[in-house]
């Protein structure tokens, strides 16, 4: 068959083309995430938006106002750890935006771009597996608009947000089977869930993955033995370049959990017909679990089951892959129930929430329902081919076929996309917003605080020693936020110590000393604490460094060798992709090029 | 098949949602930022607009339910949780009094931090203590 004229493409042409594509997810993104656009000063109501909103601040305030790498962070706690916190994310590239349009807005614009890269993820995983250009948008829409994505505002956990790059780890595990090279760009995509502060997308995501190579071996097996083990070499692969990509954050959070494993977990079961609720119920019942919280609708399942007939080498196992996502998602069921057995592993022991697997279901439905569409639009085309008496190459009558089945297969993906898109955005309007805290320049001071307003503090340039963390950070009893001065001799009479500028990791101070004495920091110790004169020690759990007499200017740095160990890693790793990447594409596009010149007449 | 499009068209292509993107980021760095939050002591010891008694009347109504709340807090067995559960109780009073006095709530948080700093005594005359237990989250 001729090539199909680029003129008679409409409406895939638009679709085809990257730029308009991307327009339309930036469009669709900004449609969605409305309340946040039309007023970025908001955060959700829900406590953890409150706690996400401080580390956010927090790792702001480090960046912009001081210039330093957020490795600490003395606003929580009375100080612990920035970059080792697992639920962190002020390393993730999205903090370019916040340094350049200010921390709220920046958010925001953050976020419009995760929606638009997981509709394109979406609709290229949907394309991977057979879908046409146009029934692909049903895919893009059905995954990066369902309800968890929702939910993750309702609930006040925006970090969830890198949900939305499981397509594109996705697409890079299943293609990294055949070249290697998708596997690195997977391990690219696991990186940027993992720095957007991934506690939970990333290790769901492993565990998906993990339950999917027995399947892709399987297939592997079926069609060349000697196959079998490259699903497995993938997913490594991708494991590999994650791990070192994000080795700045990797190494500081390994250290972090071994000393202070996270100790929060919820062991249960969640019900088949609980998750049926979540995921195919319109309500506005709400609630961390409740019916219409991953909704994504009984017609996309109907169409998605429709693959299974008309296009059973796509449809069954993708609607394999939703099962085995349903499966993990009822969490500890039985002994032998996939996610009990997960839980086991040793460094898996803490997962919990499995009903958050419906974010899997909701792409693998998406998908199997764009094929499925893509299979009737394609079906279309042979009739209406057949109807006009097309001739056998592609002349006018074909070409009109193509176009007729192509808007008809746009108007029945967005029919469907549209349901499910409209109801959870009503939920996302109905989500309760409040102002977010305003700045306000107060020299920095530890104060009482309160975890439950945790964003109050940063904003205000003070620490709050009250506070939650899943993990048992050491605080010490000694930190107190009534103080004069936040930097204060134990002993009396011995001389004075003045504080002459302050910033998250260094502090510097004039010291007058008639005697030998012991100076307290109201922050908590930490390894990473160094001075320049005296001996750096722990009172309590509390910074301290005994003095030597005398009058000189002091200055108490936190300084992480691991960090920049990881940062040093990270950049090498980065500069290695982009050399072996660059060097991959030309010799790439070379032999597209040779092999052009050798098909010509 | 269709016909593969050209490099350069799907290039040229990218400058609309480069447009999109940029036109968006203007608009979000163009919505009005809130005002900073002068949280200076300025004048007669006047701050967020309320004199001195006013702001430890705030505080004293805030510190006078003290007694009300760690007797709700005890229902739990450890410290950290008392403490916890306690200042759940806090910030729910504070955003009733700033939505009762029209105050922003950033504004009182920090009028009951400065009452913790000063010593500003409670209605019977005792000052509470600002400090916290050490972190012991719960489990479950």
């Amino acid at each position: 068959m001729a090539d199909l004229p680029v003129w008679l493409q409409w409406p895939t042409l638009a679709l085809r083309l990257m730029g308009p594509r991307w327009a339309l997810w930036l469009a669709i993104s900004v449609w969605f995430l409305w309340p946040l656009v039309k007023n970025p000063y908001q955060i959700g109501t829900m406590h953890d938006a409150a706690y996400f909103l401080h580390h956010a601040e927090a790792a702001y305030r480090s960046w912009h106002d001081y210039g330093q790498l957020p490795v600490w962070n003395p606003y929580f706690c009375g100080g612990i750890p920035g970059l080792g916190n697992l639920q962190e994310s002020s390393v993730s590239p999205s903090v370019l935006l916040q340094l350049l349009l200010g921390l709220m807005p920046g958010i925001t614009a953050a976020l419009v771009l995760w929606f638009a890269a997981g509709l394109e993820g979406a609709w290229l995983y949907a394309r991977k597996w057979g879908a046409t250009h146009t029934s692909a948008l049903l895919a893009a829409v059905a995954f990066a608009l369902s309800g968890r994505f929702v939910a993750m505002f309702a609930d006040g956990q925006p970090a969830f947000v890198g949900f939305q790059l499981t397509p594109w780890v996705l697409l890079g595990f299943e293609l990294g089977i055949r070249h290697r090279w998708a596997a690195v760009g997977g391990g690219v995509a696991m990186a940027l869930i993992f720095l957007e502060g991934g506690a939970v997308a990333t290790p769901l995501l492993g565990v998906l993955m993990l339950w999917l190579v027995p399947v892709h071996t399987g297939a592997q097996v079926l069609s060349n033995w000697r196959t079998a083990h490259k699903p497995l070499v993938s997913l490594v692969i991708i494991g590999v370049v994650a791990v070192l990509l994000s080795a700045m954050r990797i190494l500081p959070v390994v250290e972090s959990l071994a000393r202070w494993p996270r100790e929060w977990h919820s062991e249960g079961a969640i019900s088949f017909p609980m998750l049926w609720e979540m995921l195919m119920v319109k309500s506005d019942e709400g609630g961390y679990a409740g019916p219409g919280t991953a909704y994504v609708g009984i017609p996309l399942l109907v169409l998605g089951g429709w693959a299974v007939v008309r296009r059973p080498t796509k449809g069954v196992p993708l609607l394999l892959f939703a099962l085995i996502a349903l499966a993990l998602g009822m969490g500890d069921q039985r002994p032998w129930a996939p996610w009990t057995l997960t839980t086991k592993l040793p460094v898996l022991k803490n997962l919990r929430c499995s009903f958050r697997m419906t974010f899997f279901v909701a792409l693998f439905l998406g998908t199997a329902a764009s094929v499925a569409l893509g299979a009737l639009q394609r079906d279309l085309r042979t009739l209406g081919a057949k109807l006009l008496r097309a001739g056998e190459g592609m002349d006018w009558r074909r070409g009109l076929a193509w176009g007729l089945a192509g808007t008809l297969a746009t108007v029945a993906a967005l029919a469907f996309a549209q349901g499910p898109a409209r109801f959870n955005r009503s939920r996302m309007l109905d989500t309760g917003w409040e102002d977010a805290p305003r700045p306000a320049e107060l020299p920095f001071a530890q104060s009482l605080g309160n975890r439950w307003e945790a964003q109050m503090w940063p904003a205000s340039g003070l620490g709050s020693i009250g506070c939650f963390e899943e993990q048992p950070y050491p605080t010490s009893p000694l930190l107190r936020g009534d103080l004069a001065a936040e930097e204060y001799l134990v002993e009396e009479d011995v001389g004075h110590v003045l504080r002459r500028s302050w910033s998250p990791h260094h502090i510097e101070l004039q010291v007058d000393l008639t005697k030998p004495a012991t100076l307290r920091v109201n922050q908590n110790f930490h390894r990473g604490w160094r001075a320049s004169r005296g001996r750096v020690f722990s009172d309590q759990g509390l910074l301290a460094i005994s003095l030597p007499a005398g009058h000189y200017r002091l200055d108490v740095e936190h300084r992480d060798p691991l960090v920049w160990l990881g940062v040093a890693v990270s950049l090498a790793t980065l500069l290695a992709l982009l050399g072996l990447g660059g060097r991959h594409a030309l010799l790439v596009s070379q032999q597209r090029r040779r092999e052009l010149d050798e098909n010509l007449p | 098949m269709a016909a593969r499009i050209p490099l350069a068209w799907q290039m040229a292509s990218l400058l609309l949602p480069l447009g999109v993107a940029v036109g968006l980021g203007w608009r979000l760095a163009a919505v009005p930022a809130p005002k900073p939050l002068n949280a200076q002591t300025v004048g007669n010891d006047t701050r967020f607009g309320l004199s001195l008694d006013e702001r430890k009347a705030i505080y004293a109504d805030i510190a006078g339910h003290d007694k009300e709340w760690r007797e709700l807090a005890a229902r739990f067995e450890d410290a950290w949780s008392q403490h916890d559960d306690y200042h759940i109780h806090v910030s729910r009073h504070i955003q009733s009094v700033a939505a009762g006095r029209k105050l922003p709530l950033q504004a009182v948080f920090l009028i009951y931090d400065e009452g913790l700093r000063r010593h500003w005594p409670d209605s019977k005359g005792v000052w509470l203590e600002a400090t916290w237990v050490p972190l012991r989250p719960r489990t479950h």
